[in-house]
């Protein structure tokens, strides 16, 4: 086989065709392996997110099964800070709750209630009057009536 | 004198001062006191400091010192009656269905008692109280302030209103009744005795001050699987008294004092009468029959010694 300057063109054209072709297998196949990595991590990331938000949702139902379990009272107690102070004056809640205001004994006086005077009394002999003209005189405005008693009865609401 | 009448704490309020001109301001200090002890001391609020201590058996409760004041009275009731009115029974009465207002046990289809909880007396003893504003219910209990909170309110309501205007007052909550007012003559009044509000019938008496106090079977009643129940429990039993007095009306030094004897009286049952002399109290009590019992200086009917039956 000759050596020409013909067949030496033609060998470098050779040489670099298949040094393109490695290099672009080369680079292609990076990229292969490359983006199939990726992919894998994507679906690993998701899988994980997806399991944490599986554990999350599951402790918060059982919480809410743990609640509605309280077999004894439906209530549900809840702390709160209460004002130290109240509309009664605290000298007068001392008063009412110092030792011995529930001490049973005599209590005040209860008697029957007092007979009302009539109006107008009527004595037994009545001077006559004098025949006159005279404008009759004002009468006394009536006394206001008795104020209703207190009741005292068993507490019906 | 005048007076007004409205209700709170699931009853009637009535309040009278000797000046028609006291009146509007007296109302309105009473009714600032009941609010307050119905958001501290209901067993049926369900934001109620009471509510709250009751949800935590066993364990202190940071509460408002006006609950602790009303628990220390119970307290002091449980002791002088050595236990015949005993704040511990809230389960009990839990129990036989008064679980919430009377109104809405009554509107219930059905009864809905359930058995009772087993005998615990005595329990009032380990009560904690801190004055600072805490409250310990025992394990095991539930508080329930029926008994006194209701005329310790009267009590409370008619030394406000005389702390802040020096008058004359009468106070009946639900027929627990307080008269107080400055050390200057009193004005005379007069109090009708029944067994229920709606009786036209009853005894008037006069009264000078301190407490009266009228407790009833009569009244607060409920349908349960078993009868008919009331609310005075026997603390030995925890079941409604066994009705021998079906109404009894007691005077003290202060409501509290009188409403804790009706209270033992109607529990005592038989034994009441003697109790009730021991103790020097006065009382007019009605037999299950009607018939009339009378103790102390409590005068004497001009009419009948007994009650419609």
């Amino acid at each position: 086989m000759r050596y020409s300057a013909r067949t030496r063109d033609r060998y470098k054209n050779l040489v670099a065709l298949l040094t393109g072709a490695a290099t672009f297998g080369t680079v292609a196949a990076t990229g292969a392996v490359t983006g199939i990595a990726a992919h894998d991590s994507a679906l690993r990331d998701r899988a994980r997110a997806e399991a944490d938000a599986f554990r999350t949702a599951s402790a918060r139902a059982a919480a809410v099964r743990a609640r509605q379990r309280i077999p004894w009272s439906p209530l549900v107690t809840v702390l709160k800070n209460r004002p130290h102070r109240t509309v009664v004056h605290t000298v007068v809640v001392h008063r009412v709750s110092r030792p011995g205001v529930a001490s049973v004994g005599a209590g005040a006086p209860v008697s029957a209630p007092p007979v009302s005077a009539p109006p107008v009394s009527a004595p037994a002999y009545r001077p006559p009057a004098p025949v006159t003209r005279a404008a009759p005189l004002p009468r006394a405005p009536a006394p206001p009536p008795a104020p209703a008693p207190a009741p005292s009865s068993g507490s019906k609401p | 004198m005048s007076a007004a009448r409205w209700s709170a704490l699931g009853t009637y309020v009535h309040l009278a001062t000797g000046d028609p001109a006291d009146l509007p301001g007296a109302r309105r200090i009473a009714e600032d006191v009941l609010a307050e002890v119905d958001r501290t001391c209901s067993r049926f609020r369900g934001d109620s400091d009471l509510v709250r201590a009751n949800g935590r058996p066993g364990r202190w409760t940071p509460v408002d010192p006006l609950l602790v004041a009303a628990v220390r009275v119970a307290v002091e009731a449980a002791a002088v009656t050595d236990g015949l009115v005993d704040p511990c029974l809230g389960r009990a009465l839990v129990n036989l269905g008064y679980d919430r207002d009377l109104h809405a046990v009554h509107r219930r289809p059905h009864p809905a008692d359930r058995p009772p909880p087993p005998p615990q007396t005595g329990c009032w003893r380990d009560i904690g109280l801190d004055p600072d504003g805490a409250l310990r219910v025992p394990e095991g209990c539930a508080l329930d302030l029926g008994a006194t909170a209701k005329a310790w309110a009267a009590d409370l309501l008619a030394a406000e209103v005389v702390d802040q205007l020096g008058l004359h007052v009468l106070v009946s909550l639900g027929g627990d009744i307080r008269i107080d007012g400055p050390d200057t003559p009193r004005p005379g009044w007069t109090v009708r005795v029944t067994e229920s509000p709606d009786d036209v019938e009853g005894e008037v008496v006069a009264l000078a001050g301190g407490g009266l106090a009228t407790s009833s079977t009569r009244a607060r009643r409920w349908r349960t699987r078993h009868g008919v129940a009331h609310h005075v429990l026997d603390p030995r039993t925890r079941r409604p008294t066994d009705e021998h007095w079906r109404t009894v009306t007691a005077t003290g030094a202060t409501c509290v004092a009188a409403n804790v004897a009706s209270t033992a009286a109607l529990v005592l049952g038989r034994g009441a009468v003697p109790w009730l002399r021991e103790h020097g109290v006065t009382a007019r009590l009605v037999r299950r029959d009607g018939h009339l019992t009378r103790t102390g200086g409590w005068p004497a009917a001009p009419s009948t010694g007994r009650c419609r039956p």
